[in-house]
């Protein structure tokens, strides 16, 4: 019982991770119909600010545990909020009335050459990187059952990160302008919102969502290398799908429901763990024949 | 009295299609202006025109002598365009409140925009009870009640008014009619595209018929009533 439990709790946290670059996935597809697939190595390159920064801060001799974490987490939203806005404002949003194709095969080229920068220019690149453990991972007992402390202030904060988006896009004006742009570009337009700025700054709340999940994959796998926004990105986009693109909760659900499926073949099959995305995937294949429009269809959600 | 909105000489297409050629036009302030003309004819284009929606290739587009070409539509709206869009055009997933906040989203003072709420609210008392309806839920008249509220947040100098009638039932229409009346007394400028010649010209005081986009023939209300060609030409009435 108690090892469900642990299984459960760590599959929490990935799906927690998973839903926040879903939810960017989603943002992106609600305000400009468009499929962002340079989403994965922006979250690497939020991953990798937050460790340069944090070795910058080592450098100056200051070593105090909370601020640690905060900064790293403030350079990586720096860093991916302003990429995710430039490729936007370069890439996608000039190339907006071409077909989605073009957009797809243009942010999966982004995406590449991302990858592939910091794989060259990151020194030893290609190796994977020691992320510093910015969180005490103390064990700590609940009812029988030890926790990584660390993992369980990281499902804090991926929740507390969660309903604070939800918070901005229902109860703030950028959330008002960023939902008309979803559900009515002109007329949100001649309403008096300003299209381009809206669009951007959806682009960069989103990349800095994935600048996050990044920080947060780096911490609970005490490492990250160049290569791990690929899946993360897939994994991301599948649980956006799965969810319904489109719409927040579904993402959100969309998440935690791949996390679900990967901590059953673990649990199930312990000795063939590394199969776990295997069964994912395939399970995602069959979900998508049976629900074509996702968990939370459309016409059923509030678009973002 | 400000409110005056010209076209030049304009000219817009989508592609190759040119939608309008060479309109020229002028609302003038305190006044209600019509564009008459039939399905396709280029009214709408017209509106999106002036709205910054659809790129114009050649012409001018001033309100009250500023001229409006090249600026974003949010942009036309700040300086005091306002629109109530052809099928109202409302977010049909944010409640009669959002929509209402998202036609005042140029205010930075939220106690302006609660101010303007109230003033939507007593014009229209049915979206008080309502508040936070979703808009998509609602009848054809509230919603078209929405749509001009939504506008009036703004406190735009013109109003741009797209087929108000489509998809009302008669009575309704009468009453947004009346609506526009109402908003014209109070200080608005209005030019109002419609399908529907009587009641329209009943309330306008100067029209332009458009087909194919060009203006074919304009005139004060009871010019164009009397007009029998044009009308048997554009619209068919006997």
């Amino acid at each position: 019982m108690a090892i469900l439990f642990e299984y459960f709790f760590n599959g929490a946290v990935l799906g927690i991770m998973y839903a926040l670059v879903a939810v960017g996935f989603t943002l992106f597809f609600g305000v400009l119909d468009v499929i962002k697939f340079s989403h994965g190595d922006v979250l690497t390159l939020g991953a990798f600010s937050g460790l340069v920064a944090f070795l910058a801060l080592q450098l100056t001799g200051l070593d105090l545990p909370v601020i640690g974490l905060v900064i790293v987490l403030v350079a990586a939203c720096i860093v991916t909020g302003l990429v995710g806005a430039a490729i936007g404002q370069f890439f996608v949003i000039p190339m907006r009335n071409s077909s989605a194709f073009n957009i797809l095969l243009m942010t999966l080229m982004i995406g590449t050459a991302i990858r592939e920068a910091i794989r060259l220019f990151y020194p030893t690149g290609a190796n994977p990187k020691a992320f510093p453990a910015l969180l005490p991972n103390s064990p700590v007992e609940i009812g029988g059952v030890f926790l990584r402390l660390d993992s369980l202030i990281l499902l804090a904060l991926g929740f507390a990160i969660v309903f604070l988006t939800h918070w901005l896009i229902r109860h703030t004006k950028l959330g008002l302008a960023i939902r008309a742009v979803a559900q009515d570009g002109d007329t949100a337009q001649v309403m008096g919102i300003p299209f381009k700025q809206t669009v951007l700054a959806t682009f960069a709340l989103g990349s800095m969502l994935a600048g996050i999940a990044g920080v947060m994959h780096g911490i609970y796998y005490s490492e990250i290398n160049f290569g791990v926004g690929l899946l993360l990105g897939i994994i991301g986009f599948s649980a956006a799908v799965l969810g319904g693109l489109g719409s927040i909760w579904g993402a959100i659900i969309g998440g935690f429901a791949f996390a679900a499926l990967q901590t059953i073949w673990v649990v199930l099959f312990p000795d063939a763990s590394g199969y776990r995305d295997v069964f994912a995937f395939a399970a995602i294949i069959v979900a998508m024949t049976i629900f074509p429009t996702g968990i939370i269809a459309e016409r059923y959600s509030e678009r973002v | 009295m400000s409110g005056t909105l010209i076209t030049k000489n304009i000219t817009a297409a989508y592609g190759s299609a040119r939608v309008l050629s060479g309109v020229s036009i002028a609302a003038k302030a305190g006044a209600i202006t019509c564009i008459l003309g039939a399905n396709g004819s280029g009214k709408t284009s017209l509106i999106r025109a002036i709205l910054g929606l659809l790129p114009v290739i050649e012409g001018e587009v001033s309100l009250d002598g500023e001229a409006l070409g090249g600026l974003y539509p949010h942009a036309r709206i700040a300086r005091g365009v306002g629109c109530v869009p052809e099928g109202r055009k409302l977010f049909p997933k944010m409640t009669v409140e959002e929509n209402l906040r998202v036609g005042a989203y140029l205010v930075k003072d939220n106690s302006i925009v609660v101010k303007r709420l109230d003033k939507v609210y007593a014009t229209f008392p049915r979206l008080a009870e309502r508040k936070q309806q979703f808009t998509g839920t609602m009848s054809g008249g509230e919603q078209a009640m929405v749509s001009i509220g939504r506008a009036l947040m703004s406190e735009p100098r013109i109003l741009l008014i797209d087929e108000p009638s489509l998809g009302l039932s008669p009575a309704l229409v009468r009453d947004s009619f009346a609506i526009i009346r109402e908003i014209n007394t109070s200080g608005i400028s209005v030019l109002l595209v419609e399908q529907n010649v009587r009641q329209t010209l009943a309330i306008a005081d100067y029209g332009y018929v458009i087909s194919q986009g060009t203006v074919v023939a304009q005139g004060t209300s009871a010019e164009l009533l009397n007009d029998e060609e044009m009308k048997k030409a554009y619209f068919g009435v006997h």
